[in-house]
């Protein structure tokens, strides 16, 4: 996993730059108190920047990037704690890319580019209780797809729904339209309230076989989803524990700021080694689906081990560091608290990606039992 | 997972594996900093230095002075892990510290004539830093090193010097100049362990093993060209040789290679219902977290030398890695005790102790780890003092 280059550094600094002068903590409140958290606003501007062009081929006037390009742009939008479909439509468009038929892409990826389209999914795994996933079953016009699956992204703003569903037994994935006859998208209510998630229901909708798309993909979106989730997380918990630096800094009493007690510099030492550890695993599953999204699913059950974790841990370590005044509805500590509790639990929680190393693990040993011992 | 290598570092990897299929000694590959028996000793260093020799240690040494020139410090890295993975042993001591200052403040001579016994482990190495008035604290240190017609007058105890029972040399610390500020008196010098005046005492740790000593020095007295760099100039050696122990910590004993072992047992053994141990969900979750620890460690440690090489390193860096990686030990090998159980407290003589009393070592050894090197709680300060800029 390469260190990032001055490339890198120059997206991550201009995105944040824009991200702090349109999303201060001010915009942020106002925004999540409000009915619609879409800032339109936002998304307009970012397209105008280039931003929605970020993944997209440069066949379709794109600049051609990887998931390491849109990870950084997520965990910036986590830093500024802005909920946004940004890095679901990158991420999505660069899976239609990879695995999409020309009919897919020639339909989608240029409305991506060009901002008009919002993008985002339902990978059908990770889930804690059972869950009925999508179904598709063969018809004369191609396929019907029905069911309903909770919890997409800013679903009742996106255009195309990127969706896992069952077909004969085995996982394909099949790109959906907003406008396509028997889908409906209702609105949910979480524990973020910043972000608006949505639940998509599909009634005999009518899906061309150029829509459907191999496991290999239905393996993608779920791993691209887990490692852009934890890329937000790791923006979110760094600007959580930087926050909470200042605060213990300036801080004062009996005499001293806390900051300068050594139980809270321990606490926020073990905040950083989370803060580190979240990034550098997460950096390693971005880097390891650039090079391929197929096979990285080490890698991305690693990172939502450790980011999923690290999240709700620096978040609750946050207020506990913030006192009284980090329990308060005003102030902004619980909006990135519940982002990050959402992000822990949805896409698969620590629990459920541990299991999956423990395969993984046990598969390589059976598979070659030299080398492995200490 | 990735660590990617490039063709070059594939290459060396297979080196590796070559080397130690046409060469793997008759010896045990011990936990953690654990020296080698003393009847041991002539194969261990034959087995170190055929690691010198073939290239495979030491390869970022200057190449006048048998490095290969290559520039890329994750050699390194790939070694410890290939060396851990066969179970062979790994080059001990303090050459490591010793070389790097050595390379930044050794003179010729002195490079002439101890860079080539490190490689041809001739010499083994400690590092005479604590005391026992100064373990944390180790700026103040009352060892003395006076200047008098010879060279250097040396009087003072040391503590916790691994392998000093092995070691032909030692990297001494002591104060040449009592009245500067704390950090500014202190010097660094070469000391020959079978000086008259030098008295080795073993201490013996909780797992049984003597590898920790005290080091009593009684007008030792030193010549003068056992002085590396100038006087005052050894706290700044001091801190530079501390932070690439730490960095080391984390390659001396891989914790992934310990998870693997415990996914091992867990495949081979039942619970008391007759279950698998792998098949059990609380099972498969504890170890898997346990390797995604793992992981984050080596990922972190990777970055460091990664960094180290752009010339991007970060004052905090090793102070991290060596928290991660002995706190991930710790829980790798409390939870390995829980789930091998009660088997896990034959003693390790015993023809029941599960892979021959491997884990209660490994579990009486783990708060060394925390100790050492600086304590983890040291560790917290620098990190959260140099992380985060928060005041002292």
């Amino acid at each position: 996993m390469p260190l990032p280059t001055s490339d890198h550094t120059e997206l991550r600094t201009a995105t944040r730059d824009v991200l702090a002068h349109h999303c201060t903590p001010a915009q942020v409140r106002a925004r999540a108190e409000s009915d619609d958290t879409f800032d339109a606003d936002l998304w307009k501007i970012g397209a105008e920047l280039g931003w929605n062009a970020l993944s997209i081929p440069e066949e379709f006037d794109g600049i051609g990037l990887s998931i390491t390009e849109v990870s950084i742009v997520a965990e910036e939008f986590g830093r500024a704690a802005q909920a946004s479909p940004l890095p679901t439509t990158l991420g999505a468009a660069l899976i239609l890319d990879v695995f999409g038929s020309g009919y897919l892409r020639q339909r989608w990826l240029p409305l991506v580019s060009e901002g008009t389209a919002v993008l985002t999914w339902a990978t059908g795994r990770g889930a804690a209780r059972p869950v009925p996933p999508l179904t598709l079953r063969e018809s004369d016009s191609g396929y019907l797809l029905d069911g309903f699956t909770d919890w997409l992204p800013h679903g009742t703003s996106a255009t195309g729904f990127l969706v896992v569903a069952v077909l004969d037994e085995r996982e394909v994935a099949v790109q959906l339209a907003a406008t396509d006859e028997g889908v409906e998208v209702l609105p949910m209510q979480s524990l973020d309230f910043g972000q608006q998630h949505g639940r998509l229901q599909c009634s005999g909708v009518v899906v061309p076989a150029e829509a459907v798309m191999g496991t290999d993909a239905a393996d993608a979106i779920f791993d691209v989803a887990v490692t852009l989730q934890c890329a937000e997380t790791v923006g979110l918990a760094s600007a959580l524990l930087n926050a909470t630096v200042e605060y213990t800094k300036s801080r004062v009493q009996f005499g001293r700021p806390i900051g300068s007690f050594q139980a809270l510099k321990h606490k926020m030492s073990d905040m950083l080694m989370q803060c580190e550890t979240a990034r550098a695993t997460t950096w390693e599953a971005a880097s390891a689906l650039s090079e391929s999204l197929i096979g990285a699913s080490e890698a991305v059950s690693v990172a939502k081990s450790i980011t999923g974790r690290a999240g709700s841990s620096v978040a609750s370590e946050a207020l506990q560091l913030h006192g009284g005044i980090g329990f308060t509805w005003e102030h902004n500590l619980h909006l990135s608290l519940r982002r990050a509790k959402v992000n822990e639990l949805l896409l698969g929680a620590p629990v459920w990606h541990e299991e999956r190393l423990a395969s993984v693990v046990r598969s390589r040993m059976a598979a070659s039992p030299v080398n492995v011992g200490v | 997972m990735r660590l990617a290598l490039t063709d070059e570092l594939g290459e060396f990897q297979q080196a590796i594996r070559t080397h130690v299929a046409a060469n793997r000694p008759d010896l045990p590959r011990l936990p953690g900093t654990r020296s080698p028996e003393l009847n041991d000793l002539p194969a261990y260093r034959e087995w170190c230095a055929s690691l010198f020799s073939a290239r495979l240690l030491g390869t970022d040494w200057p190449v006048e002075w048998g490095g290969s020139g290559s520039e890329d410090p994750l050699r390194d890295f790939v070694l410890d892990d290939e060396l851990a993975a066969a179970r062979v042993p790994r080059a001990i001591g303090a050459w490591n510290l010793v070389s790097g200052a050595l390379f930044t403040y050794g003179k010729d001579e002195q490079k002439r004539k101890y860079l080539p016994r490190i490689r041809s482990f001739e010499d083994i190495w400690c590092q005479l830093f604590s005391e026992p008035e100064a373990g944390s604290d180790l700026a103040s240190l009352r060892a003395t090193a006076n200047r008098n017609d010879t060279g250097w007058l040396v009087n003072g105890q040391k503590v916790w010097t691994t392998h000093a029972h092995v070691a032909d040399l030692g990297l001494l610390l002591a104060r040449t100049d009592a009245g500067s500020a704390k950090h500014g008196g202190i010097s660094a010098f070469v000391v020959d362990m079978n000086m008259p005046g030098v008295t080795v005492r073993p201490l013996r740790d909780i797992t049984g093993a003597s590898d920790f000593n005290e080091v009593f020095f009684d007008d030792v007295q030193l010549p003068v060209d056992a002085l590396i760099g100038e006087p005052g100039q050894g706290w700044k050696i001091a801190t530079e040789a501390l932070a690439r122990e730490r960095s080391q910590s984390v390659r001396e004993d891989p914790v992934v290679a310990k998870v693997n072992r415990l996914v091992e047992f867990a495949i081979q053994n039942m619970d008391s219902d007759g279950n698998a141990l792998i098949q059990r969900h609380d099972v498969r979750q504890q170890l898997g977290h346990l390797y995604a620890r793992a992981k984050a460690t080596d990922l972190l440690g990777f970055e460091g030398v990664l960094r180290v090489a752009a010339g991007s390193e970060r004052t905090y860096d090793a102070p991290l890695v060596k928290l991660m990686f002995s706190e991930a030990n710790l829980d790798a090998v409390t939870f390995g005790e829980q789930l091998i159980g009660e088997p896990a407290l034959y003693h390790e003589d015993d023809a029941h102790a599960p892979d021959e009393g491997y884990w209660q070592k490994a579990f009486l050894f783990a708060r060394g780890y925390t100790i050492s090197a600086g304590s983890n709680e040291i560790m917290r300060n620098l990190v959260a003092e140099r992380g985060l800029g928060l005041p002292r």
